[in-house]
């Protein structure tokens, strides 16, 4: 197909003459071809309309989509036959620099459709300025077939598995299987409260059975701070290393801390935790960070540092002994 | 028994569970007698689907149910509505191998698009493995929760500090963790839906005006759907192969 000067699609087949006018192709000569695939299709399917535009040389101003409705000739209509959408990418496929392929994608509506039809385009010769009418070269056939049904069982004939003539008899065909109340609120507020309450009454219960236990406990508590008394005592005044040694051994065994080192922010943790009062626990972080200055840094370190952890540890003990209920 | 067989859908309601039970069992034991007459079969499976359906109504659920159920709709012809109790069944007992079996007998009668996307996965579970269930897993998270628990007792008796402790509560957070997104996962479910009629459109809005979808414009009578929304008359559903359409409220059997 030569043209010359392609205007837009122009359906005004039955209108006057239109006048030259800016139109989607640039001015210039084009060979225009129409394809489709697939061409055989089921009713619903989709085909492919490939418009290819191919320019006698490379052009500077880009040429605008065709607008396919406009293109089919009268009294046919697109609408009639496809439904027409266009491809989510609708810029136009370069193969070459002077070609421009513009894809459509079409659905036939019915089995009836039998052809895609001819195009007409409108151009305008260079001279003379009158309208004309061209075509692409031949409609394009179409096979759309009906859809596949599902197969219907044979009247006569009763189509399915063995294990489809069997049936479950019983009272348990009778339950009644409701969802799983395990994940009511109720239920998980059961669950996460059964386990610490059992272990505390297994506790309690142990204590009460094991009175030697619990007593053995305090006597090793009692071990603990008799220990550390005399150890501090023994301790030399220079340097807090004995001191810091001995005040972290007995933290450990009276309170069960599990770190080696404690720092003044864990003992202050522990010892709230066990009752002991805010002032005592202030004490406590004060006089380990005494001990960390007089291990790290022995000029500095102040006097009477053991003899502020014994007083400490009697303090504490009274402390806890009347925090202790009787 | 054959007055059973002889009673009306309307003095079903008359029935207490156990006598509608024992007439649903009945009629499809008429409808297997009668094989070889398929018209007079059927009509016997019919009236044995219609019996156990009426059982489900009134809040019998199992899998047995629904495995009879789906048996008496199937072999009456009702494939749609017999994929619907199958999967109901699953929903109930996701382990039974001859639910899985009958399904999957039912979707090779649906015609499905060339592709076969819209076909559900098959289950690929070893049948003798059972499936994690989320009420296990709660069991689970909540025996390490025990363990933690008698392990602080432990260590207040013994001064010892178990390791057991922290291994336990690191396995059961997120065990709980994991029984609870199960469980999420399994109420969560959007409402199944089955196509009834072949040929139905899939529009890609709710309205005639809408054009069809694009790769799937037409669905055949038992595809399974899931619904995402509902809008007047129109239900927009998601296929198994994840593309979203709308088809009219009429044209699918609903699990409401």
């Amino acid at each position: 197909l030569l043209v010359l000067a392609l205007l837009a699609g122009g359906a005004r087949a039955q209108g006057p003459p239109p006048a030259v006018q800016q139109g989607a192709l640039p001015v210039g000569v084009y060979q225009i071809t129409a394809s489709a695939a697939p061409t055989e299709l089921q009713e619903g399917e989709q085909l492919t309309l490939t418009l290819r535009v191919t320019a006698t040389s490379p052009k500077s101003e880009e040429p605008r989509r065709p607008d396919l409705r406009s293109l089919v000739a009268p009294p046919r209509k697109l609408d009639d036959d496809f439904y027409l959408e266009l491809p989510a990418d609708a810029a136009p496929w370069r193969p070459e620099p002077n070609v421009w392929e513009f894809k459509y994608l079409l659905r036939p509506k019915r089995t009836g459709v039998k052809s895609i039809p001819a195009l007409k385009f409108q151009y305008t010769a260079v001279r003379g300025g009158k309208t004309q009418n061209t075509f692409t070269r031949d409609t394009i056939e179409l096979t759309v077939r009906p859809r596949k049904q599902a197969e219907l069982p044979p009247p006569g004939k009763i189509l399915a598995p063995a294990g489809a003539f069997e049936a479950a008899t019983g009272d348990t065909v009778l339950r009644r299987d409701g969802p799983s109340w395990w994940f009511e609120p109720w239920a998980l507020a059961l669950l996460a409260l059964a386990p610490p309450l059992g272990c505390a009454a297994w506790y309690g219960v142990w204590c009460w059975r094991h009175p030697d236990a619990a007593r053995l406990r305090r006597r090793l508590h009692a071990r603990a701070t008799r220990r550390a008394i005399r150890e501090l005592k023994r301790a030399g005044e220079p340097g807090g290393a004995a001191t810091a040694a001995a005040l972290t051994r007995y933290l450990r065994q009276r309170f069960d801390l599990a770190v080696t080192e404690p720092t003044p922010a864990e003992v202050a943790k522990c010892l709230q935790r066990a009752g002991a009062s805010a002032a005592v626990v202030q004490k406590a972080t004060g006089l380990l960070s005494a001990c960390d200055g007089a291990r790290f840094a022995p000029a500095g370190a102040r006097a009477g540092l053991a003899a502020d952890a014994i007083q400490f540890i009697q303090t504490l003990e009274a402390d806890l002994c009347a925090a202790r209920p009787s | 028994m054959a007055l059973l067989l002889a009673a009306p859908p309307d003095d079903v309601a008359a029935l207490d569970d156990a006598a509608l039970l024992g007439s649903a069992e009945a009629a499809f034991y008429e409808g297997v007698v009668a094989k070889a007459d398929a018209a007079a079969a059927r009509r016997h499976f019919a009236a044995a689907a219609s019996r156990y359906g009426a059982l489900h109504e009134r809040g019998v659920r199992n899998a047995d149910l629904c495995r009879n159920w789906g048996n008496a709709l199937l072999l009456s012809d009702q494939l749609p509505a017999a994929i619907l109790a199958y999967r109901r069944g699953l929903r109930l007992a996701p382990d039974d191998a001859a639910l899985h079996q009958q399904l999957e007998w039912a979707r090779d009668q649906v015609q499905y698009p060339a592709d076969e996307r819209c076909r559900p996965a098959a289950v690929d579970w070893p049948p003798w493995l059972p499936r994690l269930r989320p009420e296990w897993v709660l069991f689970a998270a909540v025996a390490c929760y025990a363990l933690a628990c008698a392990g602080v007792v432990r260590w207040r008796q013994s001064g010892l500090f178990p390791v057991s402790v922290v291994l336990a509560l690191a396995a059961g957070v997120p065990l709980a963790y994991w029984s609870w997104t199960l469980h999420q996962q399994a109420e969560a479910g959007q409402p199944l839906a089955v196509v009834t009629r072949d040929g139905t459109e899939l529009r890609k809005g709710n309205g005639k005006s809408y054009p069809p979808h694009d790769r799937v414009p037409h669905l055949n009578r038992g595809v399974e759907v899931r619904v995402r929304h509902r809008r007047g008359d129109w239900l927009q559903v998601e296929l198994a192969g994840g593309e979203l359409g709308w088809v009219r409220r009429e044209d699918v059997l609903l699990e409401e």
